[in-house]
C-alpha cells in the first residue's frame, strides 16, 4: 500500500490534476477484535451506508419550472375540473403508448379519478383539433383508463401537465 | 359486481344497496374467463378433432421442420457465415443517456454533490445491469447532449467524445474505469455481497484490447497519465468550442477530485476488507501476505 | 340457508329505510322482502357531514390534496349503551379504492389454490400389476387384438389419461395485486357499513355471552373477526373467544381478504389500522426491488 501511495503522488500537481482517493487503512479507532488477523473498526462504515439502496421514491426536489430534461412538476393547487389524474409512484404523468399486432398504435391515459366521461369528452375534443379527425377511443370503467388510437403521448402529457396534473 | 357509473364514487354508493360481498358471490368480470375448446369433444372440437382431412396431417406423418421434399433445403443451401460467432462472449455496455441522467438529478435520486459511480445508478433504478449476461458495466450515450447542465463527478465504462465533452462543458468530471465480471457484480449489488462474509475483492486490470482504450487520456481512462488527461480536456474544449470551466475555484473540487484506485472497487473501502452489516463494522486483515496481496 | 337470506336482506333494505340522511329510494323495485323478518331492521350510525365531534386518530400519512380521509365512528367493546361519540380517520387510498370485486375473486381464488398440492395419483398400463404378456395370437382367435391385460380398455387395467402424481397449483399474484385485494377487501366492508373501528380488545368479563349478547345488540353480524395490532392480547378477550365458532381474533399480520370475506363483521383496532395503512401504503410508494427484502435497504423496515 506505502509503495502504490509513492506511485500515486508522483502524479500530482497541476491546476487540472484529479487527486486520488485512498482509503485510509490504519485508523485511529482500529480495534484489535478477539479473533487472530483482524481489526475492527466503526470509522469507514458510511462508506458502506452511501452504498445501501433506498427503498422508498424520494420525493422530487421543488421545481417551480420545467426542468432541463422535460419533466413537468405537478402543481398542488386544488383543481376544480371533476375529475383527477394522479401522477405515477416515479412523479410521472401516467400516459403511455401501448402497440400490438406490430402495426396497432394505441395512447393509454390510467389513474383517473373522478368523473372519466368528462375527461374522454375533453381528450376526445383535444384530439379532434389536433388530427382534425377523431380516434378511436375506449373508456374502461373498471381499470379506470381511457384508451385511444394512434400514438398521442407527447400531446398528451403536455396538455395533462398544463392542467396541473 | 358494482362497478360502473361515471364517477368513482357510485360504485360505493351502490355497494352500500348490494347483498353483502362474501366468499359466495364472488365472480370475475363477465369476458374474461372463455370456455377452452377441448379437442375431441363436442360439435366444434370434435368430428375430426382439428387434424384436418386424410394426409400425412390427420396422420401425423409430416416430416421434420425444414424438409422440402428431397429438394436440398434453404437452411442448407445457404453457406454458413460467422455472423453471430462469439455473440454470447461479446462484451455489452448498458447505454444510459444524458438527458436520463439529467432527469434522475431533477427527480432527486441522484445526488450530482457526491460522485457518481454505477451504484449509485443502479440504487437510483436508472440501469439495470446484468453481469451474468456479459454486461461490463454502464455507457453514456449522446441523447440530450444539448440540455444537460449539470455538474457530476461520474465513472463510468465508456463514454463517446461529445458525452465527454458535454460533462466537461458543465464544470464536471468524467472518468472510465474497467471492472471485471466478479467486480461488477460486487458493485452493482453491494449488499447481498456483503451478506456473504467474504472480503471485498480486488479490481482486475482491462484486458489486453482494452488497455489501450483505459490508457488513453481522450477517453478519459482512470489509468492515463493526468498530465496527459489535463492536456485532452483543453484540446476538447477548443475542438466543440466552449469555456472550460476552471475545477479548481470550484466549491465542490474536493469531490470533483475523488478517484478509485484502480484495484478498489468502492469508494473509501479497500479490498480484503470485511463488511459486518449487524454490527455495521468493517474487519480489516492484518496479515503481511494478505496486505500484500490486496494492494499489489 | 333460508336464514341467511333473511339476514342479508335485513341487513341490505333495513339500513336504507331507517336512514335519515338519505332520500332518494335506493331499493331495488322488485325486491320482496320476507315477513317478519328476525332482528328488525338494523340502526347505522353515520358521522354529521360537519364533524364536529373530536377527531381522536388522524392519518399517519399524507393524503392526497384532491382526496379526503373518511371519518369513522370510533366504538368500544366496553360501554354498550352509550353512542359512540369520537370520530377516527382513515386513509382514503386503502379503504376508500375503487371496489373492483374481480380483483377481489382473483386474490381469494390464489389464496384457496396456492397451497393446493393434490395427492391424486392413479396407475398407469405400466404401472399396473401384471400385463407383459400378450393374452392371445394376434390372429386365428377370432377375437380384437390385445396386446395386454392391463391396457385401459380392459376390466383392471391401468388409466389412460387420469391424474398423475403430486400436482401443485402453487402460483404467485404480484404482490402489488395482492395489497391492492387487501385494500379492495376493507372498502368494500367499510362501504357496506361491516367495519368497525374499536379502541381496545380489552374488555371487562371473560364471558363468551357477553361478547356475543353485545353484538346482537349492535347487530354486528352473525360472525365477527377481530383484529388487535399486538400479538399479546388481555387474557378476558382470549378467554371469550377461545371456544367460539363465530368470534374469531387475530393479529394484524393475519389479515388476509378471505378472512376478512369470510366474517360478516370486521372490527379493527386503531392499532391494527396503523398498522396496516403502513404496510398497505408503503407498496404505493416504493421502487422495484434490487433483491430480497430479508436483506438490509436503507429506509426500510
Amino acid at each position: 500500500m506505502a509503495a502504490r501511495l509513492l506511485r500515486r503522488t508522483a502524479f500530482d500537481v497541476l491546476k487540472t490534476a484529479v487527486r486520488i482517493q485512498r482509503p485510509c487503512s490504519g485508523s485511529a479507532s482500529a480495534v484489535t477484535s478477539q479473533y487472530p488477523g483482524i481489526t475492527e473498526s466503526h470509522d469507514e462504515y458510511h462508506f458502506v451506508k452511501r452504498l445501501i439502496p433506498p427503498l422508498q421514491v424520494p420525493n422530487p426536489p421543488k421545481h417551480t419550472e420545467v426542468t432541463p430534461s422535460g419533466w413537468i412538476p405537478p402543481k398542488h393547487t386544488p383543481s376544480d375540473l371533476p375529475y383527477f389524474v394522479r401522477r405515477s409512484r416515479m412523479h410521472n404523468i401516467p400516459v403511455y403508448t401501448d402497440i400490438t399486432h406490430g402495426n396497432r398504435q394505441m395512447t393509454v391515459i390510467r389513474k383517473i379519478e373522478g368523473d372519466i366521461w368528462a375527461l374522454e369528452a375533453e381528450v376526445r375534443d383535444f384530439l379532434t383539433q389536433l388530427k382534425g379527425k377523431t380516434p378511436a377511443i375506449q373508456v374502461n370503467e373498471i381499470n379506470r383508463t381511457i384508451r385511444f388510437k394512434g400514438y398521442f403521448d407527447k400531446e398528451l402529457q403536455t396538455w395533462l401537465a398544463e392542467k396541473g396534473f | 359486481m358494482a362497478a360502473s357509473g361515471s364517477t368513482g364514487k357510485n360504485a360505493g354508493e351502490l355497494l352500500k344497496t348490494l347483498p353483502r360481498v362474501s366468499l359466495a358471490n364472488l365472480r370475475p368480470n363477465p369476458g374474461s374467463r372463455q370456455r377452452e375448446r377441448k379437442r375431441g369433444r363436442g360439435a366444434h372440437g370434435g368430428n375430426k378433432s382439428g387434424r384436418g382431412h386424410k394426409g400425412q396431417t390427420q396422420r401425423g406423418n409430416k416430416p421434420r421442420l425444414g424438409f422440402e421434399g428431397g429438394q436440398t433445403p434453404f437452411y442448407l443451401a445457404i453457406p454458413k457465415y460467422g455472423f453471430n460467432e462469439g455473440h454470447s462472449n461479446r462484451r455489452q455496455y448498458q447505454p444510459l443517456s444524458l438527458k436520463k441522467l439529467q432527469y434522475l438529478i431533477d427527480l432527486g435520486r441522484v445526488d450530482p454533490s457526491q460522485p457518481i459511480d454505477l451504484t449509485q445508478l443502479v440504487n437510483a433504478r436508472g440501469v439495470t445491469i446484468q453481469p451474468l449476461k456479459r454486461d461490463y458495466g454502464v455507457q453514456l450515450v449522446e441523447e440530450g447532449a444539448d440540455l444537460f447542465c449539470a455538474k457530476v463527478n461520474i465513472e463510468v465504462q465508456w463514454a463517446s467524445e461529445l458525452v465527454v465533452a458535454a460533462i466537461e462543458k458543465n464544470g464536471g468530471v468524467i472518468t472510465t474505469g474497467f471492472y471485471d465480471p466478479r467486480s461488477l457484480e460486487v458493485l452493482c449489488k453491494p449488499v447481498p455481497f456483503f451478506m456473504l462474509g467474504k472480503p471485498i475483492p480486488k479490481r482486475m486490470l482491462p484486458p489486453e484490447d482494452l488497455v489501450k482504450h483505459y490508457t488513453s487520456a481522450e477517453n478519459r481512462g482512470y489509468l492515463a497519465d493526468p498530465l496527459k488527461v489535463a492536456e485532452a480536456r483543453k484540446l476538447l474544449a477548443q475542438k466543440y468550442g466552449y469555456f472550460l470551466p476552471d475545477i479548481t475555484k470550484d466549491e465542490l473540487y474536493e469531490m470533483l477530485c475523488q478517484r478509485k484506485d484502480p484495484r478498489q472497487i468502492f469508494f473509501g473501502l479497500s479490498p480484503g476488507w470485511v463488511v459486518n452489516m449487524a454490527e455495521k463494522k468493517i474487519l480489516k486483515p492484518t496479515d503481511e501476505r494478505l496486505l500484500a496481496y490486496y494492494s499489489s | 340457508m333460508l336464514r341467511g337470506l333473511l339476514v342479508s336482506c335485513s341487513r341490505g333494505p333495513g339500513v336504507r329505510l331507517l336512514s335519515s340522511f338519505s332520500s332518494e329510494p335506493l331499493l331495488p323495485p322488485n325486491l320482496i322482502l320476507p315477513p317478519g323478518l328476525k332482528d328488525g331492521p338494523t340502526k347505522i350510525h353515520r358521522p354529521p357531514v360537519d364533524l364536529s365531534q373530536p377527531v381522536l386518530r388522524t392519518c399517519r400519512f399524507p393524503v392526497p390534496s384532491h382526496l379526503s380521509p373518511k371519518p369513522v365512528w370510533l366504538e368500544s367493546l366496553n360501554n354498550e349503551e352509550q353512542e359512540p361519540q369520537a370520530l377516527v380517520h382513515l386513509h382514503p387510498d386503502v379503504f376508500d379504492v375503487p371496489p373492483r370485486i374481480d380483483l377481489i375473486h382473483q386474490v381469494v381464488n390464489w389464496q384457496r389454490n396456492f397451497k393446493r398440492i393434490s395427492h391424486a395419483k392413479t396407475k398407469t398400463r405400466a404401472e399396473v400389476r401384471g400385463g407383459g404378456k400378450k393374452p392371445w395370437t394376434q390372429k386365428g382367435t377370432g377375437r380384437a387384438r390385445q396386446g395386454s391385460i392391463r391396457s385401459p380398455l380392459w376390466k383392471g387395467g391401468g388409466v389412460a389419461h387420469g391424474p398423475r402424481g403430486p400436482t401443485s397449483y402453487y402460483y404467485m399474484l404480484p404482490l402489488k395485486v395482492r395489497v391492492l385485494g387487501l385494500k379492495t377487501a376493507m372498502t368494500v366492508k367499510l362501504a357496506q357499513n361491516d367495519l368497525h373501528i374499536i379502541d381496545s380488545t380489552d374488555i371487562s368479563t371473560p364471558d363468551p355471552q357477553y361478547l356475543v349478547d353485545l353484538f346482537k345488540q349492535r347487530h354486528w353480524g352473525e360472525s365477527v373477526l377481530i383484529v388487535d395490532d399486538k400479538e399479546g392480547m388481555s387474557e378476558n378477550i382470549l378467554s371469550a373467544t377461545a371456544n367460539s365458532k363465530m368470534i374469531t381474533l387475530i393479529p394484524a399480520i393475519g389479515m388476509n381478504v378471505y378472512s376478512i370475506l369470510k366474517y360478516n363483521t370486521v372490527l379493527l383496532t386503531v392499532g391494527a389500522v396503523d398498522f396496516l395503512e403502513e404496510k398497505l401504503l408503503f407498496h404505493d410508494l416504493r421502487y422495484s426491488t434490487l433483491y430480497n427484502f430479508k436483506y438490509p435497504y436503507s429506509d426500510f423496515p
